[in-house]
């Protein structure tokens, strides 16, 4: 059998096209317009791959991100976060910063901590594609996370269980591969693991310091040495490796594939961004498969609009169609994040995506520049205008009754540009292949 | 710019296999029962909603939380309700609201994923949620659908449809305002591109699922869009609703109930259950909230004439840990009392929860849940054994049907 | 475009104020009656001179670009005019001038301005020229052009604008009565708090038959002034008026703004049913109800704290207090500060106790959310007494946020009573000069531009920042658009807006200094 995870490597039958690219740019990133497309088809997979995973990205600008915190808002902190998609400085990061407040997932709806829930989105940014053992004990220690679960009242005395729970079954190992022993014991040593003025702060005299036994193991173990237990679990790289792989190639991912990703995960030394990239430059994540096989996310569905279009528009309005769609950045619904998938899509869901389209496209908000009549300058044939949006969105791949469709609805509005490219584009982002990611 | 036109969407639609089915010729359904499910998310304490008040073990295990007694309503059985829930109290006096103790199942599991998932699937044996697992409601929905046009059944108040809904064969819109349903599209073109999608159904494998899902999807939009209109025609408001997310919900509940286009099964979630850490004031608002929403809901329902034909079920995916924790909250439990309004064999139900006897820390179940959503599904016309896959008895908290 | 703006840049030099001559007052008796407003100039050569001088220089330190876009437009207004504006307007207007605005069919405005012309028939060949398709006809030595052909039957010569037109300067008329019926579908007036705090305007514009407007330009001072001939006093909202002659304060020489309106907050709150709406009731009973049981049951807050203090309360807006620039975050929050007159000093007692209680709360549910309390403390000097509280020390990760530049403080001292987000804004409050004795009352509001200017830049990121979230704009747009409201805030020395009502009147006045 034939490794699942060995480089894709370009033939003059399965090329790196356009195609290609938009799978690439969409699963690891919001999509980029059609001119950094073309770019990358020229430059071929690795200089695509570096497009994605720049080596020298700077982090997110300090400044920025203080004054964003500084009104003391969580609309501000969720455009913020739009803004920084929308810039496209580090695809991969931005995206997998989504992917981890999805797995992470704490929500300001509890906390009330704009602020609190910002830094943690920033340490997402910074170790989201370092090592895991890092990442997890930053997210043992991150304010937010630690009072969405109630640890700021898990003392000796009284243990909490909530965080202790959601650390195995949700963040590392999933339902069955933990005791209800091991929840209790894991409690205890987070025991003290509490929070002041915003930052971390260890309790000594809440602590239980005793002896515990976990996972077989017997010790007097604290927070940081059940993180440190916890991902050198096999089931942990399976568990993780299975998300990456639902994020970056198939909802349902084949376990020879969960297994075959667990071992790379381990052989990097438990690093999170060489895993991806290794899942990015394979066989499996261009394979047919992977290829549109994913409902898009709201995030994807409105940033991914405006970054294939090569336009700016409003953060603070994008995020509130994000949030009207479903997808309220650090509101998630639970702790167990967005179920994403098909629950994305209903037809209330379909009605709300097509006409927060009409609203953009016809400039009713989010203040989108350039006008939609740019796009289609200097076409005049309803066919090439109808080409020319499928190029745009979907990467020149639609069937002939789309373009005949679209050819229709182009002819339907010929006489004015603007009307002519908002009613084009937006029949194009209501096929169904437009929703799939 | 221009809005679609209403005729020419329809018309393109109409091209498409099974949307506009039906519609113009639709006819008032002989059956009109609607099944409400309003889920508490989060895991109410059921301890502290229906109170065991007489039971000394009960002061004894949560020395703050029994502030609550203060203010109760007794009921016939030595239990009394929270004191905000006064308006429910005089519905139930009334027998207008069935209370039944101690619904659960066996081996309890105090996730809120799985134990949600559990009361959602009706499977206390589920191993995993995938993309084909059902939920009790979307099974009772594909049954609705089976034998009558319109729109069998919706989520209300988020974009998420619940698992609970997610039927075989039907696809169940969310819906949070009325408003929001309405075509906006610049073109009088609808979905292109869901024809060949649909033909893509005939054959769909593995690696379809999505695109397939899609179509679907896009095909009942068109649907929903043209019965949402009509429905926001029809509807009067005869009760204050409270400003409320769920005195929203259950408005809109109420309106997609007398619009009349076949809507049977309802589900509306209301989350802020999960009382870790200082639980009297957030509890006492959220049954505030409840008590308020449920009792405008009644009353507009019984203005509208249709109070005999509507079932509300409340529940939530667990109650709470007899013991209090030192937050002055409580951590996950297991059984916990459901209440039924509507055309119910009012009073409560059951034998009072016996906190001398708990089960791991735990109230004790003394009925499954099934059996009160066998109730449900046979008080609806439908077949319990056909949704929840085996037969359970009845929990005798609805009164048959004449 | 040059078709829309023609007819606007025609009637606005000629709403500019000029040299005494004859026209305005028999001009009025070419506009025709169905006119609902109309502006006159009895001589207004010297408008644009005038408007000019005020106008100019631009306010230094704008961005090339920006200056470059003003420069082109006034260059593009002369060669449009061809030749000098002034030269230009005597040309077409020495003996004065009136513009008129006619509802036209369809919902549409038709406009006729009628001039006595130094030149009449290049005035005409210049209207011609202009915009071929509009009618012009000069007729006895007077130039008609516009749009609109209705009758004049001499309504507006007997109206109240002939008697101020005879009168220098630029004045103008709104037939609000025909204003309010053309408009009649959707005329729709503010309700609940915006009818409290708007209640003279808002009465006026609904009562009244004639709006009055004048303008005029003298040197640095540009003075618009709105006279309209109803008054809330005769209404049950006059009941709202503090009146009397308040020991107000005057505008510290330092403040960003300040607002004084002339309403009695205690009034409103004892007898809500009076002035607002059901659901307003509610809100004050509301309110009431936990204001009322925070100093126990002895105490009423309406009757006893507002019943103790001198009504109007003035509201200042105060600069910052110097920062460390390290400790300088994205935003510098300016003061705001509550300050009236004490009438009986039981108000005070009860302002303090209330203020305790209310910090001991806040503190309560800081502690809830794992923040550190305010450090809450009485304090007494010789000037006065009150109580602070003070934010406790920044422990946690980056830099501290913005509340952490509050100190909330309750201050009494020279007779006053005051309420401030800072302490040194409580001080400066009680301390401001009293106003001047018989000085004019009404609803004040000013503002002072260079200090405005000054704010803008202590929190010029986080203003940045917003507009590039809400607005879709790039760093630079937004660095641009607020370097240019900096520089036109920096080049107004003040803007003082008046609103007075008399016994059966309302009169707006608003006066704008520039700063050179």
């Amino acid at each position: 059998m034939s490794d699942p995870l060995a480089p894709y490597e370009p033939t003059p039958r399965d090329p790196f096209d356009l195609a290609k690219v938009g799978h690439l740019l969409r699963r690891a990133g919001f999509g980029a317009s059609l001119r950094v497309r073309r770019e990358l088809v020229r430059g071929g997979l690795e200089a695509a791959l570096r497009h994605v995973q720049p080596p020298a990205a700077p982090l997110p600008d300090q400044a920025l991100q203080a004054a964003a915190i500084a009104f003391g808002d969580l609309e501000r902190v969720r455009a913020f976060r739009v803004w920084l998609c929308l810039q496209g400085v580090h695809p991969l990061r931005e995206r997998a910063s989504c992917f981890w407040h999805g797995h992470f997932a704490t929500s300001n709806q509890k906390i009330g901590d704009p602020r609190a829930m910002a830094l943690q989105l920033a340490t997402f940014d910074r170790l989201g594609l370092g090592r895991f053992d890092d990442l997890l004990l930053a997210m043992c220690r991150d304010p937010a996370l630690l009072r969405w679960l109630d640890n700021d009242t898990n003392t000796a005395r009284r243990p909490n269980e909530n965080f202790a729970r959601e650390l195995f079954e949700l963040f590392t190992l999933g339902r069955g591969h933990y005791s209800e022993a091991d929840v209790r014991e894991a409690a205890r040593a987070f025991t003290g693991w509490h929070v002041r003025d915003g930052a971390f702060q260890f309790v000594a005299r809440l602590h239980d310091a005793g002896e515990k036994e976990l996972f077989g193991e017997r010790g007097a173990f604290d927070g940081a040495a059940i993180a440190a237990a916890v991902v050198r679990r096999p089931e942990s790289a399976r568990f993780l490796a299975g998300r990456w792989l639902q994020w970056l190639v198939h909802p349902e991912p084949d376990p020879a594939d969960v297994e075959a990703l667990a071992v790379v995960y381990e052989r990097s030394g438990r690093d999170i961004g060489a895993t991806l990239a290794c899942v990015l430059r394979s066989r499996l994540f261009f394979s047919a498969a992977a290829w549109r096989s994913q409902i898009k996310s709201p995030a994807e569905f409105v940033l991914g609009t405006v970054r294939l279009l090569g336009a700016t528009a409003a953060p603070t309005a994008l995020a509130a169609a994000m949030a009207g769609l479903g997808e309220a950045w650090l509101e998630p619904p639970s702790v167990e994040g967005w179920h994403g998938g098909t629950a994305w899509l209903s037809p209330a869901s379909w009605l709300l995506r097509s006409n927060f389209l009409a609203d953009l496209l016809a400039g009713r908000s989010g203040r989108l520049r350039p006008a939609p009549g740019t796009w289609l300058r200097g076409l005049r044939s309803p066919r090439d205008r109808a080409k020319a949006a499928v190029l745009l969105l979907l990467d020149g791949v639609a069937g002939e009754d789309v373009q005949q469709g679209l050819e229709a609805v182009a002819h339907e509005h010929a006489a004015d540009d603007d009307r002519c490219a908002a009613a084009v584009l937006h029949a194009v982002a209501c096929t169904p292949d437009y929703q799939l990611g | 710019m221009a809005t679609c036109d209403r005729r020419s969407f329809l018309q393109f639609c109409g091209a498409l296999p099974f949307v506009g089915r039906g519609f113009g010729a639709w006819a008032p359904l002989a059956d009109d029962r609607v099944l409400l499910v309003l889920e508490l998310v989060g895991g109410n304490d059921g301890l502290n909603t229906v109170i065991p008040v007489d039971d000394a073990r009960y002061a004894a295990l949560r020395p703050q939380l029994q502030a609550v007694r203060k203010g109760a309503h007794r009921l016939a059985d030595g239990t009394a309700l929270h004191p905000a829930l006064g308006r429910l109290r005089r519905r139930l006096e009334a027998g207008g609201v069935a209370v039944r103790h101690g619904v659960g199942y066996p081996g309890p599991d105090r996730s809120h994923f799985r134990s949600r998932d559990i009361w959602h699937t009706a499977d206390p044996g589920l191993v995993r949620v995938g993309a084909r697992t059902t939920g009790w409601l979307g099974r009772a929905a594909d049954l609705v659908a089976a034998r009558s046009a319109g729109l069998g059944a919706a989520a209300v108040g988020g974009l998420e449809v619940p698992l609970l809904l997610r039927g075989r064969s039907v696809t169940v819109p969310s819906l949070r305002r009325l408003e929001d349903c309405q075509w906006l599209a610049p073109t009088a073109a609808g979905p292109i591109g869901a024809e060949a999608a649909v033909r893509d159904l005939v054959d769909a494998g593995r690696g379809d699922g999505a695109r397939t899902h899609a179509a679907a999807v896009a095909r009942a939009a068109v649907r929903l869009a043209d019965d949402l209109t009509a429905a926001m025609r029809r509807y009067r408001p005869a009760a204050d609703y409270p400003g409320t997310a769920l005195g929203r919900d259950l408005q809109l509940a109420a309106r997609l109930v007398v619009a009349g286009f076949g809507t049977r099964l309802l589900h509306i979630g209301f989350a802020g259950f999960d009382t870790h850490a200082r639980q009297l004031p957030t509890h006492a608002g959220l049954l505030a909230q409840l008590d308020a929403a449920l009792d405008a809901f009644a009353q507009d329902l019984a203005a509208q004439g249709r109070a005999e034909r509507v079932a509300v079920l409340v529940h939530s995916e667990f109650g709470r840990r007899a013991a209090e924790n030192a937050s002055q909250g409580t951590d996950h439990g297991a059984a916990a009392p459901v209440f039924v309004l509507g055309p119910v064999q009012g009073g409560v139900h059951g034998p009072v929860p016996d906190l001398q006897r708990l089960d791991d820390g735990d109230v004790a179940a003394t009925m499954d849940f099934r059996s009160v959503y066998a109730d449900g599904l046979s008080w609806l016309g439908l077949e319990p054994e056909a949704v929840l896959g085996a037969a359970f008895p009845g929990a005798g908290l609805l009164r048959p049907v004449r | 475009m040059v078709l829309n703006c023609c007819p606007l840049l025609a009637v606005s030099t000629l709403l500019a104020p000029g040299a005494a001559a004859q026209g305005g007052p028999a001009l009025l008796a070419a506009v025709p009656d169905a006119a609902v407003v109309v502006a006159a100039a009895r001589a207004p050569a010297s408008a644009v001179a005038a408007l000019g001088a005020w106008l100019e220089p631009l306010p230094p330190g704008l961005p090339p670009e920006v200056v470059g876009q003003i420069g082109a437009g006034l260059a593009a207004v002369r060669a449009a005019l061809g030749g000098a504006t002034t030269d230009w307007v005597h040309q077409f207007a020495a003996g004065g001038a009136v513009a008129a605005w006619v509802p036209g069919p369809g919902g549409g405005w038709q406009w006729l301005v009628v001039t006595e012309p130094a030149d009449a028939t290049a005035a005409a060949a210049f209207c011609r020229a202009r915009l071929p398709t509009v009618p012009c006809r000069v007729d006895g030595g007077r130039l008609h052009w516009g749009t609109c052909t209705a009758p004049a039957g001499g309504r507006w010569a007997a109206s109240p604008l002939a008697a101020a037109a005879a009168s220098p300067g630029v004045v103008g008329a709104v037939d609000l009565a025909a204003l309010r019926q053309r408009f009649a579908g959707n005329w729709s007036l503010p309700t609940g708090a915006a009818q409290v705090v708007f209640a003279p305007v808002v009465h006026a514009l609904a009562q009244a038959a004639w709006l009055q407007v004048g303008l005029t330009a003298v040197g640095d001072r540009l003075q618009v002034t709105a006279t309209a001939d109803a008054s809330l006093r005769s209404t049950a909202f006059g009941a709202l008026l503090a009146d009397g002659d308040p020991p107000g304060v005057a505008w510290p020489e330092a403040a960003i703004a300040g607002l004084r309106l002339d309403r009695s907050l205690r009034r409103l709150l004892a007898e809500p049913a009076s002035f607002l709406p059901p659901e307003g009731v509610q809100a004050v009973a509301a309110f009431l109800s936990i204001a009322d049981a925070l100093d126990g049951p002895r105490t009423s807050f309406v009757d006893d704290l507002l019943g103790g203090l001198h009504e109007p309360i003035t509201l200042l807006a105060l600069p910052a207090a110097a920062a460390d620039a390290d400790e300088a975050g994205p935003i510098t929050l300016p003061a705001f500060a509550a300050v009236a007159g004490v009438r009986d000093q039981r108000a005070v007692d009860l302002a303090l106790r209330t203020a305790q209680l209310l910090a001991t709360i806040a503190n309560a549910e800081r502690a809830q959310r794992g923040e550190a309390p305010f450090a809450v403390r009485r304090r007494r000097d010789e000037l006065g007494h009150g109580l602070i509280a003070e934010a406790p020390p920044w422990r946690g990760p980056g830099l501290p946020p913005p509340d952490r530049q509050l100190s909330p403080t309750v201050w009494a001292a020279g007779g006053r009573l005051a309420v401030a987000s800072t302490t040194a804004a409580a001080l400066a409050a009680c301390a401001a000069e009293a106003a001047p004795a018989g000085g004019r009352g009404g609803d004040q509001f000013v503002l002072r531009g260079r200090a405005l200017a000054a704010a803008l830049a202590a929190s010029r990121p986080a203003l940045e920042l917003a507009r590039m979230l809400d607005e879709g704009e790039d760093r630079g747009e937004a660095q641009r658009f607020f370097a240019v409201l900096e520089r036109v805030a920096a080049a107004l020395d003040v803007l003082e807006v008046r609103l007075e009502v008399e016994a059966a009147t309302t009169r707006l006045e608003v006066l704008a200094e520039r700063w050179r």
